[in-house]
C-alpha cells in the first residue's frame, strides 16, 4: 500500500517552544488512523501540520509522494477535509454552512444544490438544511462541520476530538460514519481521541504523543502525575508507583502491558511494584487475552492465553499486579 | 415597518407638546413663575420655541444646510469605510514588521486634532499650496477628504479591533476552506459585520459633529459648503440664536436616527 502521508523527522516550533519534536510517520492511504495522548501533548498541532494548516520547521514531509513545500502547501491543503474540536460555524443555515467551500471555489448553483443535498442525506441532516447554525447542538454542529469539510471531497478527512462532548447516539452515528467513509468512499481518515478502547476499536493504527513526540505504537497504561524525587514515588493521584530514577520534572509514565506479571498471592521478588487489583474486564485478542484491572488506578495488563487459564482468572477476581521499575517508560 | 412608524410618533409628539407651550400662555405663564422668571431663561424657552417653528415651517436655508453636512458626511464616511475596512481585516490577519508601530499610529490619529487636519489640508490645497491649481479649497470636495483623513483611522483602528477579537477557530476554518485572501476579507466582513456597523456609525458622528475641517476647508459658503456646525458657530456669534438652536436640535435627531437605526440592525442581524 503507498504512502499518502511521510514525515520524515519533522519538527514544529512555536514562539521558541518546541511544540512538535523529531515526528516520524507513516500513513497510508484509506487508512484510519487515531492519535491519542494528554492534553497539551501536541495532538491539535499535528493535526494543524497533517492538514497543511501549519507548515513545518525542520525535517522532510511528503504527501502522496511529492515533497511538501511553501508553494505547494495550498494546492495539498484542498485534498484535505479539516475538522477542529470545536467547530466554528459562520451566521446563517445549515445550508449555508455546508455549501460555503463550493460557493468559494466558484462551483455553480445546481452543482451546488446537488452536492450539499448528497452530503446532508450521507450524514443523515436534511432536517437541519434551513435551521441556523448557531442555535444547533454539539453533536449536530459536528455533524455540520464534518459536511462542511466533507463537500470538497477531500481525499483525507481530519477530526480533531471529533467524540467529545457526543452523546452515546451521536459517537454511534459518527463510528458508522467514519467506517462508511472509509469503506464506501475510500477516504483516509485521522482523528485524535482521549478514549483509549474507541480509538482501539476503530482504527488500523494508533499512535500516541507525548510531549510533542511521537509514538508509533498505542501506549498503554499512560499515567500523569507528580514525583517524589526524594522518595522515588511518582503519585498519580490515585496510586503510587515506584520508579529508580533522578529525574527533576518527571510528569508522565507509561507502563508495558506485557512486563505486568499477575499472580494469584503477593510475590516475594524484586519487583518494587505490587498491588492488590479487581479484574475489570477481559478482552480476547488472535493471540494473548488484555486485562483491564482496577488496582486504583485503572491498568491494562497483556498475558498469554495459557497464563490466563493456568490462573483460572474471571471477571471481578481479586488478583496481585507486579512489575519492575525499569518496565516503566518516563516522559 | 413598526420601527419607522414609532419613531415618527414620537418625533410629531416631541414638535407638538412645544407647540401647544409656545400657544397656552396660561402653560407659558405658569413656566415662567416656577423658574422664577427672569431674563435668562425666558430667552431660551423662546429661542426653543422658535427654533422649533423653524424646523416645522422647513426654511429653504435651514434644509439647505441639512443637506450639506449629510451629503459630505455620507460621502466621507462611504470612502473612509472602503478604504478602513479592508484595511483594517488585512492588518489584523497578517503579521509584518512595523505592525506595532502602525496600530500605535492608527490610535494616535484616532484622536487627531480636526483643526490640525484642516491646518495642513489648507496648506495643500489653497492657490499657492502643491494642490492649489485643483482649486478644490472651499468646496464640498476638500471637506470631504479632511472628513476621510479624520474618519479613516477611527474605522480603520475599529475594524482591526473587531477582527483580532474574532474567534481564532474562524482564520483555522477559513484557511481550511481554501478561501483566498479576498474571499477571506469578505468572510470576516460577514462575520463581524454588527462590530463593523459600529465602527462606520462611530465615523459617522465624529464626521457629522465635526466643525474645525468644515470650516478652515469648506469657508462656510452659504448653499454651498454651510454645514450645521459651521451655520451653528456663525448664526451664535451673529446673534441668531433660534436658528443655531433649530440646527442643534437637527443634529441631536440626526445622531439619536442613526443610533436607533444602528440598534435596529443590531436586532435584525443576531
Amino acid at each position: 500500500m503507498k504512502n499518502l502521508y511521510e514525515l520524515d523527522h519533522v519538527v514544529f516550533n512555536y514562539d521558541g517552544n518546541i511544540l512538535l519534536d523529531d515526528i516520524n510517520i507513516k500513513i497510508d492511504k484509506s487508512s484510519i488512523v487515531g492519535i491519542v495522548g494528554p492534553n497539551g501533548s501536541g495532538k491539535t498541532t499535528l493535526l494543524k501540520l497533517l492538514s497543511f494548516l501549519n507548515f513545518p520547521h525542520y525535517g522532510r514531509f511528503y504527501y502522496d509522494g511529492t515533497e511538501l513545500m511553501k508553494n505547494n502547501i495550498n494546492q495539498f491543503r484542498k485534498s484535505i477535509g479539516y475538522v477542529q474540536q470545536d467547530p466554528y460555524l459562520f451566521r446563517g443555515t445549515v445550508y449555508k454552512n455546508i455549501e460555503i467551500g463550493l460557493k468559494l471555489n466558484h462551483i455553480n448553483q445546481k452543482i451546488r444544490e446537488k452536492k450539499v443535498s448528497k452530503i446532508l442525506s450521507l450524514l443523515n441532516i436534511e432536517h437541519l438544511s434551513t435551521r441556523l447554525a448557531h442555535l444547533l447542538s454539539g453533536g449536530e454542529t459536528k455533524k455540520v462541520a464534518i459536511g462542511q469539510a466533507m463537500i470538497l471531497e477531500p481525499d483525507v478527512l481530519i477530526m480533531d476530538e471529533p467524540f467529545s462532548s457526543l452523546d452515546k447516539d451521536s459517537i454511534y452515528e459518527l463510528e458508522e460514519l467514519i467506517t462508511l467513509l472509509r469503506a464506501e468512499l475510500n477516504k483516509t481518515i485521522i482523528f485524535t481521541t482521549h478514549d483509549q478502547i474507541q480509538a482501539q476499536k476503530l482504527t488500523d493504527h494508533i499512535y500516541t504523543i507525548v510531549r510533542g513526540k511521537l509514538f508509533p505504537t498505542h501506549l498503554i497504561n499512560l499515567f500523569s502525575g507528580k514525583f517524589d524525587k526524594f522518595n522515588k514515588v511518582f503519585d498519580t493521584g490515585k496510586q503510587l508507583i515506584r520508579i529508580d530514577n533522578d529525574l527533576d520534572n518527571l510528569e508522565l509514565i507509561a507502563i508495558d502491558p506485557r512486563q505486568i506479571v499477575l499472580s494469584l498471592q503477593e510475590l516475594d521478588s524484586s519487583m518494587q511494584n505490587s498491588f492488590l487489583g479487581k479484574i475489570t474486564g477481559i478482552i480476547e485478542d488472535s493471540s494473548n487475552i488484555k486485562l483491564n484491572i482496577d488496582i486504583g488506578e485503572k491498568i491494562q495488563a497483556i498475558i498469554t492465553r495459557k497464563a490466563f487459564s493456568d490462573l483460572k482468572l474471571s471477571l471481578s477476581m481479586n488478583v496481585w499486579v507486579s512489575f519492575k521499575s525499569s518496565s516503566i517508560m518516563i516522559f | 415597518m413598526k420601527f419607522y412608524r414609532s419613531s415618527k410618533i414620537i418625533i410629531i409628539l416631541c414638535f407638538f407638546s412645544f407647540q401647544i407651550s409656545a400657544k397656552d400662555e396660561v402653560l407659558r405663564l405658569a413656566i415662567t413663575k416656577t423658574v422664577e422668571n427672569s431674563g435668562s431663561n425666558r430667552f431660551f424657552l423662546d429661542a426653543i420655541i422658535s427654533s422649533f417653528n423653524l424646523i416645522l415651517d422647513i426654511d429653504a436655508a435651514l434644509f439647505s444646510i441639512v443637506i450639506t453636512s449629510l451629503k459630505v458626511s455620507f460621502t466621507a464616511v462611504f470612502i473612509a469605510s472602503l478604504i478602513g475596512i479592508p484595511l483594517g481585516i488585512i492588518v489584523a490577519l497578517n503579521e509584518f514588521g512595523g505592525k506595532k508601530l502602525l496600530l500605535i499610529s492608527l490610535n494616535s490619529l484616532m484622536s487627531l486634532p480636526t483643526v490640525v487636519i484642516g491646518l495642513i489640508l489648507y496648506g495643500i490645497l489653497n492657490r499657492q499650496g502643491l494642490l492649489g491649481d485643483m482649486a478644490l479649497l472651499y468646496t464640498p470636495t476638500a471637506i470631504i477628504t479632511g472628513l476621510c483623513i479624520l474618519v479613516i483611522p477611527i474605522i480603520w483602528n475599529l475594524t482591526i479591533s473587531a477582527v483580532s477579537s474574532t474567534d481564532p477557530r474562524l482564520a483555522n476554518t477559513c484557511k481550511s476552506l481554501g478561501a483566498t485572501q479576498t474571499q477571506r476579507v469578505f468572510i470576516y466582513i460577514s462575520e463581524t459585520r454588527f462590530a463593523l456597523i459600529t465602527a462606520i456609525v462611530t465615523g459617522f458622528g465624529r464626521a457629522i459633529g465635526e466643525v474645525g475641517i468644515a470650516m478652515m476647508l469648506g469657508g462656510n459658503i452659504q448653499g454651498f459648503t454651510r454645514t450645521m456646525t459651521t451655520a451653528i458657530a456663525l448664526e451664535t456669534s451673529k446673534g441668531a440664536f433660534e436658528f443655531a438652536l433649530a440646527l442643534g436640535i437637527i443634529l441631536l435627531l440626526v445622531a439619536f436616527f442613526i443610533n436607533i437605526l444602528l440598534q435596529y440592525f443590531q436586532l435584525k442581524i443576531r
